[in-house]
């Protein structure tokens, strides 16, 4: 023990306020979070705080098979809007950024400054993405401007704010914001190739596809399991989009608009139920957990040091 | 050295008993500058009582989480303001310092109208938590040349529910144009779904035709939304839309785009609050609209009569003291102060909405105003909603539902089953949550 401590001891003193700042600010609140999951916690139990009635699993069995509940109001919709979202951003954005980053890895010309352009949109918090593209889909907005006045695709302008277009109203500011940093991310990786696979590659015979087949995509995978994880959780948890641009949190943004932590935050905080809100965070928690054992399943033997 | 230390000590211990006492309250974003113009009204009452008068302003957004964590935690100012439709709430948390008290000295019930007097308390409560120190009310804004180029009569227009359609198919018809933009003017613009203010504006239509949001049956309250006579009078307000009077771009935008599309000269009515008449009067560089073509030629009319009655929706901002105050009795001498009508007309005035004190309403300011007089008007016929502690729950409802009845009009799939169907769903909802 003595030993031990003489050796790792000055390291553990040094971790000790960082291990505290974690324990204080994230896991004991969690804990809170998760016993709060358990109590009828409401407008009339607040005052009690964690003293109120306990319930055990009452507020997961609501979430789960009470189909009357109004904390389910929006819910299925909710989830499916929130998984064809996350598929659809994280397919656009992974593309893109790869596409484009094979762009720029190449001698071109002012590179740097179309390097430091395309980042812009990724700079931009997103609440503030919202509430600018929430004007830009006006019907008289900017965009129907461009589509309609100018390009003529539609004869008429269409109402992206409502109905089934709202889907595309929130995927394509997230896309636009995200992709610049799976860009840029995998650019890194990319220069990161040893140049010598490519000649040995080339004097061999192998054609583009297969060049980009066997040394680019291989090399590529750590990188690719690191942005699915980033990405994938980032559109599950996604909120100030959509929070900013249906009437800045008023409002419902409708069946193709609503996403899980919206509809969560809605019927937590707007018909606060807050022991209920906390089942259903829970569940997302343990949905992410799940999600993230699948993911490592699939991208295992890419996160191997080798 | 130990002298020295005691002496400092000393001077300190003093300057703690003498220190001016403070008191802190917690605002909305009333006025154009929110602590400025509030420190400017209770300046003569921190000269007359020694004390500091510490204002905060909380964000519409955030002011709800931000006081119930106070109500909880016990941490908080001394003064809050509420949205008359939260005072129940708050009430029902039994946090909030009955202010019987202070209301008596006011001038009690007979100071008030009806409508803001019950705003004081949980519904059915003999206490009084709240006092009242704003209005807000709806009426409809019309742009004089347009409707004078249409051949509608204003006063024939605002007086019942068909005048109000037919004046509205002749305004569609109307061949006149704004004279800057040079385009026609729509008929009617107000908000769908995007705003914070769903169910203050359907709240009229339903009331007007006899419906009501929730109504009292054997002692609970319960959902009316799905009443015959609140479909009706529903259907009656989706229809504005669904036959174009209320364009479709209009539904997408929230209520403060609503009124800058007023002021820019693209719409001939919009209902609103009576902070657009203070616009009118402020120069652009001011944040007002004083020079546009819409702000020379504006009048306002009260709510049209419905077959049932006529109502409009009230509603505005309370001042209530917590239980954990220090300072009580100074909060409620501040409470008096800014209760009283002198200096409640005058932070009325600056927030751009209406006073609460009778008194103040009877000010020739007021009253001899050809705009605000409309107002006078039409608060007669001013409604709240009930100071449920749940109220909260069922607004939220009702909004999510009311915003599935607009989608289905901006989706042209509008139709008399399909808002039943989705008020019935909504009822069932609010059912449940007051349960």
């Amino acid at each position: 023990m003595r030993a031990f401590w003489k050796k790792y001891g000055l390291a553990y003193t040094f971790i000790a306020p960082a291990a505290l700042g974690m324990l204080l600010v994230h896991y004991w609140p969690m804990l809170q979070g998760i016993y709060m999951s358990f109590l009828d916690l409401n407008l009339r139990t607040l005052s009690l705080y964690l003293k109120a009635p306990f319930v055990g699993l009452a507020n997961y069995y609501e979430i789960l098979f009470n189909t009357e509940s109004t904390f389910r109001t929006g819910f299925v919709y909710a989830v499916r809007t929130t998984i064809l979202y996350s598929l659809v951003v994280n397919l656009l954005t992974l593309s893109l950024g790869l596409l484009v980053a094979h762009v720029l890895n190449r001698p071109l010309f002012l590179r740097g400054l179309w390097r430091s352009l395309i980042l812009l949109p990724w700079v931009v918090p997103s609440y503030v993405v919202g509430l600018l593209w929430g004007f830009m889909w006006l019907k008289n907005g900017v965009i129907n401007h461009i589509l309609v006045d100018i390009l003529k695709i539609f004869s008429e302008k269409p109402s992206w704010l409502v109905g089934p277009l709202t889907f595309w109203a929130i995927v394509i500011p997230t896309v636009w914001r995200s992709w610049p940093f799976v860009m840029i991310t995998y650019l890194a990786a990319l220069q990161s190739i040893p140049q010598e696979l490519y000649e040995a590659a080339k004097v061999d015979g192998a054609s583009p596809w297969q060049r980009f087949r066997h040394i680019t995509w291989p090399s590529l995978r750590p990188v690719t399991a690191i942005l699915v994880l980033y990405g994938v959780l980032g559109t599950f948890y996604s909120f100030n989009i959509v929070y900013m641009m249906f009437g800045h949190g008023a409002g419902y943004p409708g069946e193709w608009g609503d996403l899980l932590m919206t509809n969560l935050f809605r019927n937590t905080f707007g018909l606060w139920k807050f022991g209920v809100g906390a089942a259903a965070s829970v569940l997302y928690m343990a949905m992410s957990v799940a999600f993230i054992l699948f993911w490592y399943r699939v991208f295992r033997e890419d996160l191997k040091a080798r | 050295m130990l002298k020295k230390a005691l002496s400092s000590l000393a001077i300190l211990a003093l300057s703690m008993g003498f220190a001016q006492k403070t008191l802190e309250i917690w605002i909305m974003p009333n006025s154009p500058k929110p602590i400025d113009d509030l420190k400017a009204i209770v300046a003569p009452f921190e000269k007359a009582n020694n004390v500091e008068v510490k204002v905060t302003v909380l964000d519409w957004g955030v002011a709800w989480t931000r006081i119930t964590t106070a109500a909880t935690s016990g941490v908080g100012p001394d003064i809050v303001q509420l949205g008359t439709t939260w005072v129940g709430a708050i009430t029902a948390m039994n946090v909030l310092e009955p202010v019987d008290d202070v209301l008596q000295a006011l001038g009690g019930s007979e100071a008030y109208l009806p409508a803001v007097w019950n705003t004081t308390r949980l519904y059915g409560s003999p206490t009084a938590t709240a006092m009242p120190w704003f209005s807000e009310l709806r009426a409809f804004y019309y742009r004089t040349d347009a409707l004078k180029a249409a051949g509608v009569d204003p006063d024939r227009m605002f007086s019942t529910w068909q005048d109000f359609e037919a004046g509205l198919a002749q305004l569609a018809k109307s061949s006149f144009t704004d004279p800057v933009t040079k385009r026609p003017l729509f008929p009617l613009c107000a908000p769908g779904k995007n705003t914070w203010d769903v169910l203050h504006n359907a709240a009229p239509w339903i009331w007007g035709n006899g419906g009501e949001i929730v109504k009292r049956v054997g002692g609970k309250w319960q959902s009316a939304l799905n009443s015959p006579e609140s479909l009706e009078g529903l259907d009656f307000y989706f229809s504005l839309a669904v036959k174009g009077y209320i364009p479709t771009e209009a539904l997408e935008k929230n209520t403060a785009q609503i009124e800058a599309d007023f002021q820019a000269g693209r719409c001939a009515v919009m209902s609103s609050g009576p902070w657009v008449i203070r616009g009118s009067r402020l120069p652009e560089a001011q944040g007002g609209f004083a020079e546009r073509v819409a702000a020379k030629n504006l009048g306002v009319a009260p709510y049209p009569r419905g077959p049932k009655g006529r109502y409009t929706f009230f509603g505005g901002s309370n001042l209530a003291i917590f239980k954990f105050s220090k300072n009580k009795e100074l909060a409620k001498e501040l409470l008096k102060f800014l209760g009283s009508p002198e200096v409640n007309y005058k932070y009325a005035m600056t927030a751009g909405n209406l006073p609460t004190q009778k008194a103040a309403w009877e000010r020739p300011e007021i009253k001899n105003d050809p705009l605000l007089s409309r107002f006078v008007q039409a608060a007669q016929f001013g409604r709240t909603y009930p100071t449920l502690a749940g109220w909260g729950e069922v607004e939220n409802l009702a909004v999510q539902h009311l915003g599935m009845v607009w989608d289905t009009v901006t989706q042209k799939r509008y139709s008399k089953e399909a808002l039943k169907d989705l008020m019935d769903k909504a009822s069932r909802a609010i059912n449940e949550a007051v349960k």
